[in-house]
């Protein structure tokens, strides 16, 4: 089966994207993560399964890790921390180090419903917006692992639609046998434009949903199903801005 | 003329979506009103064959009052009874000043239009750029600014070995 870089590779090399020019999108991925479930086996397997893919994008594989609907010591509930306990970092390295913020989070903290996601994405914006600034070019994307049912969905909205301004994907993988109904809505495939309570109207798709359970059942490879939607996202963002590939310095290694 | 402190805008009115007239698709002759404050308007010229998907692609540079809390897009169209108004946009100043993004970046940004009843009417897509902040006064003497954070996505290479990480 082809990993990730490989299919990328692939997306990449097609002459047709840029005038036939090469340029390599694992420089210029970052990654955030956010997850939220108390059924840690299944979060551990689509950390590994998700993580393995999509580490190859960024290139110091550090990866800010968040956490959502958690109840802290202190007895409140938040719905973005960072899932490594600490108060100011929240990069972790590697997948081996998610899957250690991961176990340490389920020490300290009790996860606990309702499934908001508006913090977070607003959060991931944030970071994003922050970059820009300081002229990182890199493209984000936020991975959200959650088996918790959707309860703020206009604040969702809103927060999809101020994102779909900015250089950020948001690929959200259910796990478990949860009523995902409204995923669906905010990834948007119908061709329904997500649209904010003040009117504004996404300008693009930036969500991507996918369920474990049906790449269990074979219907789909997790890798296939996750980087299907981003490559045209990433093309809207850079060709609206009429941002120029920089040509392939460094030869591609298979990973 | 009392000194003023003002923004200049690059407003460029895109495309449309899904316009219609009285329910049936507006066939053309559609433009775009730009409103800054009850004075001060710019409008785009007519596009002639795109139907109820007008695509105009024309950037209109205005002046915005720092004051300013929204500008308003009128959606309109040229029939044989004269100029109506198709759907409009209420924009939050908000949506394209302030934030973490350096103020010159360049937002795509799009609106749900509505009709004189409230109605939903289509969409309107622009892009908006703030230009380096001008204190406008009688003698128009510009102060200019060279931007220095605010270095635009689309004048820069994209990819490239420095990735430094997220500042925190």
């Amino acid at each position: 089966m082809e990993t990730g870089p490989k299919i990328y590779q692939k997306y990449i090399e097609h002459p047709a994207l840029f005038n036939g020019k090469k340029f390599d999108l694992r420089y210029i991925a970052g990654l955030l993560l956010a997850y939220t479930s108390k059924n840690s086996s299944l979060i551990d397997e689509a950390i590994l399964k998700v993580g393995e893919v999509i580490q190859f994008y960024d290139s110091d594989r550090h990866f800010p890790a968040l956490g959502f609907g958690g109840r802290t010591c202190d007895g409140t509930t938040s719905h973005c921390f960072n899932l490594n306990g600490s108060a100011s970092a929240f990069k972790v390295e590697g997948v081996e180090g998610i899957m250690n913020a991961y176990s340490s989070a389920l020490h300290n903290v009790a996860l606990a419903g309702p499934t908001l996601f508006g913090q977070v994405i607003n959060k991931a914006a944030q970071i994003a917006s922050q970059s820009i600034s300081y002229n990182n070019n890199k493209y984000f994307v936020l991975l959200i692992i959650t088996d918790g049912v959707l309860t703020d969905l206009q604040e969702t909205k809103d927060a999809l639609v101020r994102a779909s301004d900015l250089q950020l994907s948001i690929l959200i993988v259910g796990v478990g046998g949860g009523d995902f109904t409204q995923m669906e809505v905010l990834d948007a495939d119908d061709g329904r434009r997500l649209e904010s309570s003040t009117g504004c109207v996404a300008t693009h798709d930036i969500v991507q949903f996918v369920p474990m359970r049906e790449v269990h059942t074979g219907h789909i490879f997790v890798v296939q199903a996750l980087l299907e939607e981003l490559l045209g996202q990433f093309l809207t963002f850079i060709r609206g801005r009429d941002i120029k590939p920089r040509p392939l310095h460094v030869a591609p290694t298979s990973a | 003329m009392a000194s003023t402190l003002s923004r200049t805008l690059e407003i460029t009115v895109i495309s449309g979506e899904d316009l219609r007239n009285d329910r049936r698709p507006i066939k053309k002759n559609a433009f775009v009103v730009v409103r800054t404050d009850p004075y001060n308007s710019r409008r785009t010229d007519m596009d002639t064959d795109g139907g109820s998907y007008p695509k105009w692609n024309e950037k209109l540079v205005v002046d915005l009052p720092m004051h300013a809390q929204f500008i308003t897009l009128e959606v309109q169209c040229k029939t044989s009874l004269g100029d109506k108004t198709v759907g409009t946009a209420r924009i939050p100043v908000s949506d394209f000043v302030g934030g973490y993004v350096p103020e010159s970046y360049l937002h795509f940004l799009s609106y749900r239009l509505r009709d004189h009843n409230g109605e939903r009417n289509g969409i309107v897509n622009i892009s908006v750029r703030v230009k380096v902040p001008e204190y406008a006064s009688c003698s128009r003497t510009e102060l200019g600014i060279p931007m220095g954070m605010g270095v635009a996505w689309g004048q820069r290479n994209f990819g490239g070995g420095i990735v430094t990480g997220v500042p925190v």
